[in-house]
C-alpha cells in the first residue's frame, strides 16, 4: 500500500490548495451570504477562478510524472483508512487534460457570473465555487472512492443552484435529475466497491490497485461482474440514449455559468472514471458488453443528433449536441484500441471547451434578445459581429474542422472505432455530417439576414470566450503538444491489449 | 533556401488571414491593402519558385501522434504543387486587384479580405501537402474559406447557398475520410510517396474500395453529377469570388488531388471517365436553359470540370491538369469580366435584361469574347489546346464518351453564343443596360492580364522545362485537320446563335414548353435536393414526437405510475397484511397461551 507521502514541493501543494481553496470560499460565501457586497463577492469569486486557472496552467507546464504515471502525488488520511480509502491527490497525463479543462471553464463560468444575479450574489458564487471544487477534486483524485465522492459532492450544489436560478421548468427537471443521478451514482458506487474488493489489495488508490493487478488479473468472469454496474451507471450519469433527455433538460434550466461547468466537465465524468480507473484491467467485462455498447452508442449518435436538428431553441441544440458526443466516446471505449482511448480524452477536453463556449454564448444572446428561438433571430452578425465571431468558433468547433482541437479527437476516436468496432464506426461520420447539419442551420439562422438590433459582448464576456477558444484552436493547430503525452501515459494504464 | 521560401509562401496569406479577421475592425483599410500586397508577394515568390521547378524538395516536422497513427506536417514542392500554386497566385492576384474597385462599397470588406487570404492559403497547403491527412485537412479549409466568401452577403439566400455548399462538400469529405482511415488501417502510413509504392501491393479490390471512397470527395469538390448541386447556388457570393473559387482553383482541388495520387485510381479510371464525360454533357444542357449570366458561367465550370474528369479516366492525368490550367485563365475572365457587367448595370443578372453592352463596354466585350472563344476552343487560343487534347484522346481510346465530349463541345460553344448574343449584341432590354459604362481601370489590369492568359496559355506545353514534366505525358496525336475544322463549325454556329438571339432579344426556346422547363430547372435534379431536406425535417419532427412520448412519457410517468402503483399496492398490501398478521399475533398469543396453560398442568 502506499505510503502517506507529503513534499515540501511547492507544485504539490498547489495541486490541494486548487482543491481546497474553491471549497473554503465556497462554503465561506454559503454561511455568509449577505456578508459580501456584490462587488466583493464578485472580485473575491473572480480571484479564486484565476488562480485555479493560474494553477492549472502552471501544473500543466511543470508536468513531469515521477510514479506510476503520475506527477505531485499528496496523501491525507482523513479517517477512512479502514476501509481503504485515503485522500490521494495527483495528476496523470488522463487526468490532467480533464483538471485543466475545469480550471479553463471554472474560470470562463466565473468571468461570464461577474455581473450576473443582481440578487443573492453569494449564493450564487457559492454554488459556482462549490461545483468547480468538487470537480477539481474528482479529476486529481488518485483514490477513486474520494473521485467518487468529490463527484457527488458536485452534484449538491447544482441542485440549489437550479432550485435557486434555474428556468421555468426547474421543479420537473430537479426532480428528474435528481432520480437519474441518483440511478447513475448507486450502480456506480456498487462497481467501484466490488472492484476495490476484487483488486485485492485493499485500497481505492490507483496506483496500488494497478500494482496488484500487475501480478494478479482479474478473472474474465469477475471483470463482467464489475464491468456491467460500472458501465450502466456511468452511462446514466452521462446521458447515454436512453438516459440522454435529463442531461440535456438540465443543461437548459441551471444558470450559465452551472452549465457550462456541467455541460463542459460534470459530463464527462462517467468516461473518464472508466477510462482512468477501470478500463485497464477490464478488457473481457468491455468485450461482454461490446453489443449493447455498440447499438447503445449508435442510436445515441443519430437519434440525439437528429433530436439537436430539430430544435429551434439554441441552447437545447447546444444541450443535445453535447450530450450526442457521449455516443461517440462510449464507442471509443467499447473499441479498446489505443487511437480510440487517447482520442477519448483529447475529445473530452475539446467537446468539453466547445459546450462550454456555446452555452455561455447562448447565455449572452439570451439575456440580450429575451429569447433564444434561433428562426426569430438573424442578422447578428451585422449588430454583434464579436459574439458571430465567437459563435462561429464554437459552431465549427463543433462541427470538427480541422484547425480546432476537435478534429483530432475524432479522428483517433474513429480510426480506433474502425479497427476496434467497425460495424459501429460509420455511425461516428454519420454523427460528423449530423452535426454539420444542424450547426450549419444555426448559424445561418442566427448570423444570416435582416439586422436584429443587440448590443455586442462585453469585457468580461469575450475574456470568457478567449479563455475557451484559445485552447481550442491553439491545441488544434499544434496537436501534438497533447497527442504525444496522453499516447505514451496510455501505454501505462492498459499495457498490455495495446 | 528555397524550402524556407515555401514556409513563407505559406505563411504570408496566413497571416494576412489571421490580422484581417482580428485587426480589421479596428482599420478596415488595412486588411484590403495588405491582402492585395501579400497576393502580389505570393505570386512573385511562385513565379521565382517556379523557374526551377526542376528542383523537388521537402521539409516537415512531426504533428500528430496517437497509437498507429501518425502525421507529419510535411511540405513538399514538387513541379505539380509548383504549377498549382501558380495558378492560384496569378488567378488569386487577379481576383484581388478587382476586388478593389468591385467591393469599394462593402461594408465588411476585412472579413471578406480575411477569408480570401484564407482561401488563398489554404490552397497553396493543399497543393503542397506530402500526406493525405495534411491534404485533406487543407481540404477541409478550403471548403470552410468558400462557406465564408459565399455567404459574405449575410443575406438569407447567401446563407443557404453557403450552407448547402459546405453540406454537400460534407458528404463527400467524410467519404474521402473514410478512404483515409482505410488507408491508415491498412498501411499505417499516409505518406503519398510512400502510398504509390504500397499501392501496388494492396489487395485490388481494397484498392479499388479506397479509390471510389477518395474519388467521392472529389465528386462533391469538383462538382461531378451528382455532386455538382451547390456550385450553381453559390453565384449568391460575390461574383470575383466565383472567378476565385468556382472557376480557377477550389473546383481544380479535385481534380488536383486526381492527378496528385494518379497511382490509386487504376482500378476506377473507367467510372472516372464515363462519369466527367455525364457531367461535362448533363452540365452543357443545363447552362442552355439559364438566364443569369453567372449561372451559365457556373454551369460552364461544371461542364469543363467534367472535360477534365473525361481526360482524367482516359488516363492522362496531364491533359486533365493542363486543360485545368487553361480553363483557370478563361473562366476567371469571364467571370470577372461578368463582374463587370453586374457592376455597370446595378447587379442585373438576368441576361434577357441586358443587351447591346458591346457598344457602352466595347473593353469588357472583347475581354469576354476572348474568354468565350477560348471556353468554345476556337483555334490557337488556350481552350483549344487543351480540350483538343482531351478529345483526340477520347478519340482514341473511347469512341463513345468521344461522342459525348463532341456533343458537349459543341452545346458548351452554343450556350456561350447564346449569352454573348443576350447580354452584349441587339439592344438594352433595360434601363440598366441603356446607362451602363466601363467601370473602373482597376478592372482593366486583371481583365488584361487574364484574357492574355486566356490566349497564350496553351503554349506552356511549348517549354516542357517550364513546367518541368508536368505535361510531359501528353498524348501526341497526328495532325488531325478534321478536328480543326470541327472546334471552327462550332464557333461559326456559336455565332450564328449569338446573332439569332441579338436579333430575338428574347428566348426562342420558350415555345419547346417542356424541354426547356426541364433545362431551365436543371433536370429537377436540384429538387431532390430540396424534397430530401424537406424528409429529413419531417422525420426529425417525427422523431422529436416519439422521444417526447415514448421515452420521456415511458421514463417519466411510466415509471413514475408504475412506482407510484407499486407503492399503492404495498401500502395496501402492508394495510391488508397488518390486519392479517393482527389477527396471526392473537392467535398466536392465544396458542402460547393454551401451551403454556397446558404445560402448567
Amino acid at each position: 500500500m502506499t505510503p502517506f507521502y507529503t513534499s515540501s514541493d511547492p507544485l504539490v501543494w498547489l495541486l490541494t490548495m486548487m482543491v481546497i481553496v474553491p471549497f473554503f470560499m465556497g462554503f465561506l460565501f454559503l454561511l455568509s451570504p449577505q456578508g459580501f457586497s456584490r462587488r466583493y463577492a464578485d472580485a473575491l469569486g473572480l480571484l479564486v477562478v484565476l488562480f485555479c486557472l493560474c494553477g492549472a496552467v502552471i501544473l500543466w507546464l511543470n508536468f513531469r510524472p515521477i510514479m506510476a504515471g503520475y506527477a505531485f502525488l499528496s496523501t491525507m488520511p482523513l479517517g477512512l483508512q479502514a476501509i481503504g480509502a485515503r485522500l490521494q491527490l495527483g495528476l496523470n497525463a488522463i487526468s490532467m487534460p480533464m483538471f485543466t479543462l475545469t480550471a479553463l471553464i471554472g474560470c470562463a463560468a466565473g468571468f461570464y457570473a461577474y455581473g450576473q444575479a443582481p440578487e443573492h450574489k453569494g449564493f450564487y458564487w457559492a454554488f459556482l465555487l462549490l461545483i468547480l471544487a468538487g470537480l477539481l477534486g474528482a479529476f486529481a483524485s488518485v483514490d477513486i472512492f474520494y473521485a467518487f465522492l468529490f463527484h457527488e459532492t458536485a452534484l449538491l450544489p447544482i441542485f440549489l443552484a437550479l432550485m435557486m436560478f434555474g428556468g421555468e421548468n426547474r421543479r420537473e427537471v430537479l426532480t428528474e435529475s435528481g432520480i437519474f443521478m441518483l440511478a447513475g451514482s448507486l450502480p456506480t458506487l456498487v462497481g467501484i466497491t466490488n472492484y476495490a474488493l476484487q483488486a485485492g489489495p485493499l485500497s481505492f488508490s490507483l496506483i496500488d490497485i494497478r500494482c496488484h493487478l500487475a501480478n494478479h488479473a482479474i478473472s474474465p468472469s469477475l471483470q463482467m461482474e464489475v464491468w456491467a454496474p460500472l458501465f450502466w451507471g456511468c452511462a446514466i450519469l452521462s446521458g447515454l440514449w436512453p438516459f440522454h433527455g435529463w442531461v440535456s433538460r438540465l443543461l437548459t434550466q441551471v444558470p450559465v455559468p452551472v452549465s457550462m461547468l456541467v455541460g463542459g466537465s460534470l459530463k464527462f465524468f462517467g468516461v473518464y472514471f472508466l477510462l482512468q480507473a477501470f478500463l485497464g484491467s477490464s478488457f473481457w467485462g468491455v468485450d461482454s458488453l461490446q453489443t449493447v455498447t455498440g447499438v447503445l452508442c449508435a442510436i445515441s449518435i443519430v437519434w440525439v443528433g437528429i433530436l439537436a436538428f430539430r430544435q429551434s431553441n439554441f441552447r437545447a441544440m447546444v444541450a443535445l449536441a453535447a450530450v450526442m458526443h457521449m455516443g461517440g466516446l462510449f464507442l471509443a471505449l467499447s473499441s479498446y484500441t489505443a487511437e480510440a482511448l487517447s482520442g477519448t480524452v483529447i475529445l473530452m477536453l475539446a467537446s468539453g471547451l466547445t459546450t462550454a463556449l456555446l452555452l455561455m454564448l447562448s447565455g449572452a444572446v439570451g439575456r440580450r434578445l429575451g429569447h433564444l428561438e434561433m428562426p426569430q433571430m438573424g442578422g447578428i452578425r451585422q449588430s454583434a459581429p464579436v459574439l458571430s465571431t465567437f459563435l462561429m468558433f464554437g459552431v465549427l468547433s463543433l462541427m470538427a474542422l480541422p484547425c480546432f482541437l476537435n478534429f483530432w479527437g475524432e479522428l483517433g476516436v474513429i480510426v480506433g472505432a474502425f479497427r476496434g468496432v467497425p460495424l459501429w464506426a460509420p455511425f461516428l461520420l454519420a454523427g460528423l455530417f449530423i452535426t454539420a447539419a444542424f450547426g450549419l442551420r444555426a448559424l445561418s439562422s442566427m448570423l444570416m439576414g435582416k439586422k436584429v438590433e443587440m448590443s455586442d459582448l462585453t469585457q468580461m464576456e469575450i475574456f470568457s470566450s478567449w479563455i475557451l477558444v484559445l485552447p481550442l484552436v491553439l491545441l488544434g493547430v499544434l496537436p501534438f503538444i497533447i497527442s504525444t503525452p496522453i499516447s505514451l501515459a496510455m501505454k501505462t494504464i492498459i499495457p498490455a491489449q495495446l | 533556401m528555397a524550402q524556407y521560401l515555401t514556409v513563407v509562401l505559406l505563411a504570408l496569406p496566413a497571416f494576412s488571414a489571421v490580422s484581417g479577421f482580428f485587426a480589421g475592425s479596428k482599420c478596415p483599410s488595412i486588411p484590403r491593402y495588405l491582402s492585395l500586397a501579400v497576393s502580389a508577394l505570393v505570386l512573385a515568390l511562385a513565379l521565382y519558385l517556379s523557374f526551377d521547378v526542376s528542383r523537388t524538395f521537402s521539409l516537415g516536422c512531426p504533428w500528430f501522434a496517437l497509437g498507429r497513427l501518425c502525421v507529419d506536417f510535411y511540405l513538399e514542392y514538387n513541379p505539380l504543387s509548383s504549377l498549382m500554386i501558380l495558378i492560384v497566385a496569378f488567378v488569386g492576384f487577379a481576383v484581388h486587384l478587382f476586388s478593389v474597385h468591385y467591393m469599394r462599397e462593402d461594408t465588411a470588406q476585412p472579413r471578406y479580405y480575411a477569408a480570401l487570404s484564407l482561401f488563398v492559403f489554404s490552397m497553396i497547403g493543399l497543393a503542397l501537402s506530402a500526406n493525405l491527412l495534411m491534404l485533406f485537412v487543407f481540404w477541409e479549409m478550403v471548403g470552410f474559406g468558400s462557406y465564408l466568401l459565399i455567404g459574405h452577403y449575410g443575406t438569407k439566400e447567401a446563407g443557404e447557398a453557403a450552407n448547402k455548399a459546405f453540406l454537400v462538400n460534407r458528404i463527400g469529405d467524410i467519404f474521402f475520410l473514410l478512404g483515409i482511415i482505410f488507408i491508415v488501417c491498412q498501411t499505417s502510413s499516409l505518406n503519398i510517396g510512400i502510398l504509390s509504392q504500397k499501392a501496388a501491393t494492396m489487395p485490388h479490390s481494397l484498392l479499388k474500395a479506397i479509390a471510389l471512397l477518395v474519388f467521392a470527395g472529389v465528386v462533391t469538390k469538383s462538382a461531378q453529377f451528382p455532386g455538382h448541386l451547390w456550385l450553381p447556388d453559390a453565384m449568391a457570393g460575390p461574383t470575383p469570388i466565383s472567378a476565385l473559387i468556382h472557376a480557377a482553383t477550389m473546383v481544380a482541388a479535385g481534380i488536383f488531388l486526381l492527378c496528385r495520387m494518379e497511382f490509386l485510381f487504376a482500378p476506377i479510371l473507367h467510372m472516372i471517365g464515363y462519369l466527367g464525360a455525364f457531367t461535362a454533357l448533363f452540365a452543357a444542357f443545363c447552362a442552355f436553359g439559364k438566364t443569369d449570366i453567372k449561372k451559365v458561367l457556373a454551369y460552364s465550370t461544371i461542364s469543363q470540370l467534367g472535360f477534365m474528369a473525361a481526360g482524367f479516366g482516359l488516363g492522362s492525368s496531364s491533359a486533365a491538369f493542363f486543360h485545368l490550367t487553361t480553363h483557370a485563365f478563361f473562366k476567371s475572365l469571364l467571370f470577372l469580366a461578368a463582374g463587370a457587367v453586374l457592376t455597370a448595370c446595378h447587379h442585373e443578372q438576368d441576361a434577357r435584361k441586358l443587351g447591346g453592352l458591346w457598344k457602352k463596354m466595347p473593353f469588357t466585350f472583347v475581354v469576354f469574347l476572348v474568354g468565350a472563344l477560348a471556353l468554345s476552343g476556337f483555334p490557337l487560343t488556350a481552350g483549344f489546346f487543351s480540350k483538343d487534347t482531351i478529345l483526340l484522346l477520347a478519340l482514341s481510346h473511347n469512341g463513345f464518351i468521344f461522342a459525348i465530349l463532341m456533343l458537349s463541345s459543341l452545346m458548351t460553344a452554343l450556350y456561350m453564343g447564346r449569352i454573348i448574343g443576350l447580354t452584349f449584341l441587339g439592344r438594352p432590354e433595360s434601363p440598366a443596360a441603356e446607362h451602363a459604362s466601363e467601370g473602373s481601370s482597376f478592372y482593366y489590369v486583371p481583365l488584361a492580364l487574364l484574357a492574355l492568359g486566356a490566349l497564350v496559355a496553351g503554349y506552356i506545353i511549348l517549354y516542357p522545362h517550364f513546367t518541368s514534366g508536368v505535361f510531359a505525358r501528353l498524348p501526341s496525336f497526328p495532325e488531325n485537320y478534321w478536328m480543326l475544322a470541327w472546334s471552327l463549325a462550332v464557333v461559326g454556329v456559336a455565332v450564328w446563335v449569338a446573332f439569332i438571339y441579338a436579333k430575338h432579344g428574347q428566348e426562342p426556346l420558350e415555345k419547346t414548353g417542356g424541354l426547356y422547363e426541364s433545362l431551365r430547372e436543371s433536370f429537377y435534379v436540384d429538387r431532390i435536393w430540396h424534397k430530401t431536406g424537406l424528409g429529413c425535417e419531417m422525420f426529425a419532427r417525427a422523431l422529436g414526437r416519439t422521444d417526447e412520448r415514448a421515452l420521456r412519457g415511458f421514463f417519466h410517468r411510466g415509471m413514475g405510475g408504475l412506482f407510484g402503483q407499486a407503492g399503492n399496492f404495498a401500502k395496501a398490501a402492508y394495510v391488508r397484511l397488518l390486519t392479517v398478521s393482527l389477527y396471526w399475533i392473537l392467535a398466536g398469543a392465544l396458542l402460547l397461551v393454551l401451551l403454556l396453560a397446558s404445560y402448567c398442568q
